[in-house]
């Protein structure tokens, strides 16, 4: 366990290798615009708000939170389908938001994306080989016999026929969609995959063959994920370590297991307690009420602690100060003027750097 | 259109009873709120029939929460669906009784049926979107269905409308009227739809997966909404999810479908804790659970479903059981019981020493 208490550090202090992935203080603005002919920018929604954390090699790292939190924006300013409004996102080092041209395009073989929806997200046109070739044709990888032998040999990775080369997104069910999914993003041997709501849009007991063969595909491989849900059940089930977003901020971070047994932060315990789980005692003994209210608009988010709307144990102080991030056990941080527990430190703000 | 004996208002900002329906009655004390006897709901498709209820048969009682459980395709929409008679394109009922209040519906003219939707039964869907229509402000799609059922004036309605939105959590409802749904988020559009359900004060409210677009703390607010209005107006729901938890918490007792039969039917707690039928057991194996150790391997059920435009003739979970013998590729097992209110329908139930571990392969 480390004893740096940074939410970037997520390796022990006396492992020399740096985190794969280090995200600091990232920002993203999507500008709004009014005005039919001359578009005025009126303001700006803030979907990721001085974000930071890091991932180390082979770790699962989760970012759960509800819709507008900005995790999917995180996802994708990872993999670069997004331009930070400002911050860094190192890569081995690297500041890989600054690249560009070539130097981006052979970036992008390390950082791959397995996206929300499996019928979105393939090309109804193409046939399934081509498109879990696609990524190898646009980088110029190998031969084509190599190609094709890759191609076969990822499918049958995932759990496919290789026969399936020849068929159509639209003659697979959703959780094959998905394999099919995870074999394109395999395809140019990925440092690391951010999937993004990997099961939510497949039945019930096909989540768990996509979960075991994740796990799997992790231990072969050598994969560091970032895993991105709203559904807190399965980030926990694969991740190592978590982190909580609402609307656009990092609440609470730390180990799966600390999260989940002595959250720090109320929106974390609220969305802990509103998980409904298969066990009739235990959900009809739950003696919680909900998270009261709605989330706030994005456009202009609560001054202070934006989570001061809903939060059940809201003072004066939240409504003016934005809180900042505390250690409360071993990599374990939550950004709250009153949490849950006491903070391990003095108290003071820790910065999100090391 | 002929005008209730709803001259009072009942706007008084409780739920008082309204006076009781013209159309149906409970007759003898013994009588569930609704009753469906063998029915079978088919949808005619190019390639053929599919059997997307295949001989369901269930009952529900007054202020009871019926949970209807499984994955897409089994049937449990469908089921719902029948009971109101809104089926998609191709889809009929092909035979069995839905009696509600003693009141057979299968067969109902038009006319009638539109009586009973919205006033005895009412609906309320997955998708609050597109559900609800975009070009109609939110205050005018309640009123609607209170004008149409309860024949009350404009003004009536919209009062009506703005009492029924307090009614369920809607924050500043005065205002909110006049909004539209894509200016609502998905809880707030949810609301709106409860609202409409409940306008007219129905007896059985049919709940389709009601949560599953909602963010997980709106699907508590709404769930516990649900819970409140149910036990104020002693409504009876029919709770259809896929989400067991959401079942476990809120059903009293639950049906479990598959391929378009009923496998499993308890009370809750029986259902969970002394679970029978196969695939339930498989179910719930294959559900990461906050409390488990995540080391270990999720069960997976093998194989798909099987294609319910030719169903076997033995029975349909037989090719992804665990436990399958001989005769389940013989016939169909019927639904039984060992102990009284837990049927099943299995050649070979799960017994308590047979249990599922976690991590089992």
């Amino acid at each position: 366990m480390t004893t740096s208490t940074s939410p970037v550090a997520a390796t022990s202090a006396s492992d020399p290798a740096p985190p794969l992935v280090e995200i600091r203080h990232l920002v993203k603005e999507f500008p709004v615009t009014a005005g039919a002919v001359l578009q005025r920018k009126i303001g700006s929604i803030k979907a990721v708000t001085d974000v930071s954390f890091s991932i180390g090699k082979g770790e699962t790292f989760g970012l759960v939170g509800e819709s507008g939190c900005g995790k999917t924006t995180v996802g994708r300013l990872l993999v670069g389908l997004e331009k930070p409004t400002s911050g860094e996102i190192l890569f081995e080092g690297r500041d890989i938001a600054k690249l560009s041209g070539s130097d981006r395009r052979h970036q992008r073989r390390d950082l791959q994306l397995v996206f929300q929806d499996p019928y979105a997200s393939l090309d109804p046109r193409m046939r399934v080989g081509s498109i879990v070739r696609e990524p190898l044709n646009v980088q110029k990888i190998g031969t084509r016999e190599e190609r094709t032998a890759r191609v076969r040999q990822l499918l049958s990775e995932v759990g496919l026929s290789p026969k399936s080369v020849d068929l159509y997104p639209h003659e697979f069910s959703g959780g094959q969609r998905q394999r099919i999914g995870l074999a394109r993003a395999l395809s140019l041997n990925p440092k690391l995959i951010v999937a993004d709501e990997p099961v939510s849009a497949l039945d019930v007991s096909i989540r768990s063959q996509i979960l075991n063969l994740m796990n799997s595909l992790q231990k072969v491989h050598g994969l560091t994920y970032l895993v991105i849900s709203h559904d807190l059940s399965v980030v926990k089930y694969l991740s190592d370590r978590i982190g909580v977003m609402y609307l656009g901020k990092l609440v609470e971070i730390g180990p799966s297991q600390a999260i989940y047994t002595k959250p720090a932060h109320p929106y974390t315990l609220g969305l802990i307690n509103a998980i409904p789980e298969p066990d009739p005692r235990r959900e009809r003994a739950k003696d919680v009420s909900p998270i009261r209210g709605e989330l706030p608009s994005a456009l202009n988010p609560p001054v202070g602690c934006r989570f001061n709307t809903r939060c059940p144990r809201v003072q004066d102080v939240c409504r003016e100060v934005e809180p900042p991030l505390r250690p409360f056990g071993p990599q374990h941080l939550a950004a709250c003027h009153f949490p849950l527990q006491e903070p391990t430190a003095s108290g003071s703000a820790v910065s999100a750097v090391a | 259109m002929p005008r209730d004996s709803w001259t009072r208002p009942v706007y008084s900002g409780h739920f008082g009873r309204a006076q009781p329906r013209v159309l149906v009655r409970l007759p003898e004390q013994m009588a569930s709120l609704l009753e469906i006897t063998d029915l079978k709901t088919f949808i005619r498709l190019r390639k053929g029939e599919v059997r997307a209820v295949d001989g369901v048969s269930l009952s529900i009682e007054a202020g009871e929460t019926l949970g209807l459980v499984g994955e897409s395709g089994c049937g449990k929409t469908m089921t719902g669906m029948s009971i109101v008679q809104l089926l998609p394109p191709g889809g009929y009922i092909a035979s069995g009784s839905i009696r509600l209040g003693g009141k057979e519906l299968v067969g109902l003219p038009d006319r009638e049926l539109r009586r009973v939707r919205g006033n005895d039964v009412a609906v309320i869907f997955q998708d609050p979107m597109t559900s609800l229509n975009p070009t109609m402000q939110v205050g005018v799609q309640i009123a609607e269905s209170v004008r149409i059922h309860r024949g009350a004036s404009k003004v009536e309605a919209m009062k009506r409308a703005e009492e029924v939105l307090g009614l369920v959590g809607m924050p500043r409802p005065k205002e909110r009227v006049k909004d539209y749904p894509h200016q609502l988020s998905g809880g707030l559009r949810q609301r709106v739809m409860i609202a409409m359900a409940l306008s007219c004060e129905p007896k059985l409210l049919i709940a389709d997966e009601p949560t599953t677009a909602l963010d997980v703390t709106i699907q508590l607010q709404i769930l516990e909404l649900l819970y409140e209005l149910k036990q104020r107006l002693q409504m009876a729901v029919l709770l259809i999810t896929h989400d067991m938890g959401v079942i476990a918490g809120r059903a009293d007792r639950v049906l479990v479908m598959y391929a378009g039969k009923i496998v499993e039917s308890a009370q809750t707690v029986d259902l969970f804790e002394g679970t029978r039928h196969p695939y339930t057991e498989a179910l719930l194996s294959s559900i990461p659970r906050m409390d488990q150790d995540e080391a270990a391997p999720l069960y997976s059920i093998p194989g798909i479903p099987p294609d319910l435009s030719h169903p076997p003739d033995w029975c349909r979970f037989q090719p992804r059981c665990r436990y399958a013998t001989t005769v389940c590729h013989e016939s169909e097992p019927l639904l039984r019981a060992d102990t009284p209110g837990h049927e099943f329908a299995c050649f070979n139930p799960v017994s308590t020493h047979q249990r599922l571990d976690r991590g089992a392969a």
